[in-house]
């Protein structure tokens, strides 16, 4: 069974931000264990609720939704840490050709930071992205776009 | 009937004689007796530790937030791990250093 669209577009994310940005290799698809010490910075792709919006009988609109937290630790600028690489992750997916053929409208549509302290000081920012992909209803997994 | 302030002095000081780890030192001061821990906590999705350094309050007076120390936990496997405090908390006569990574 072929992937759906989202799940291509999710994957194709993950595939462009590996090695291309001061996260390297960690690069992270619905991880849900803690990061260790050597595996910051990261950043971590979560799919995210998507809609679906019906175009006359044979289309429907994807709305896909999906975040990209970047992790960091600077104990005296996280956030400009958490930012800088945030550029460099926008840049990537905004430039990247296999990603705009799946689909539509690439855009940011907000940050959440978020800082705390332990025996160092962590920065999470994420990142919420929106596409939009136009499919046949009865195949998820072939965009029309 | 044993003034509270005493006795609460004297069992502090049993408790940190019994109970020390390790000791901290501030810049090229003494070391210092205490009771070191890091208990595992994981923050915002990262693997963390919660280093903690607690002594005597007298001890440690006029130690405030930024200062550097050296923590030295031979018993522990943890040699001279430089630290600096990042928040003091005092109660009932003895003080809490929590500490982070310097």
């Amino acid at each position: 069974m072929s992937a759906s669209v989202i799940e291509q577009i999710l994957a194709r994310a993950a595939a462009a931000l590996t090695g291309t940005t001061a996260a390297q290799a960690n690069v992270f698809r619905g991880r849900a264990d803690a990061l260790a010490d050597d595996e910051i910075p990261g950043l971590n792709l979560r799919r995210a609720p998507s809609n679906e919006d019906g175009v006359g009988q044979n289309g429907s609109r994807l709305f896909v939704e999906f975040d990209v937290e970047h992790y960091v630790d600077d104990d005296v600028e996280w956030e400009t840490a958490a930012d800088a690489l945030h550029m460099q992750v926008h840049g990537v997916l905004s430039n990247d050709a296999q990603l705009a053929a799946l689909g539509r409208g690439l855009r940011c549509t907000g940050t959440d930071p978020q800082g705390d302290s332990a025996d160092r000081v962590i920065g999470k920012l994420t990142a919420h992205y929106h596409m939009q992909v136009f499919v046949r209803p009865g195949d998820l997994t072939r965009s029309i776009s | 009937m044993a003034d509270f302030a005493a006795l609460e002095s004297r069992l502090n000081a049993a408790c940190q004689a019994h109970l020390a780890n390790c000791t901290a030192t501030f810049g090229g001061g003494e070391p210092l007796g205490g009771i070191f821990d890091a208990e595992y906590q994981e923050i915002l999705g990262v693997s963390a530790a919660r280093p903690t350094f607690v002594a005597i309050a007298s001890a440690l007076d006029g130690v405030k937030n930024g200062a550097a120390l050296a923590i030295d936990c031979t018993s522990l496997g943890m040699v001279a791990s430089p630290f600096t405090v990042n928040e003091v908390h005092a109660e009932h006569g003895m003080t809490r250093l929590y500490l982070r990574r310097a």
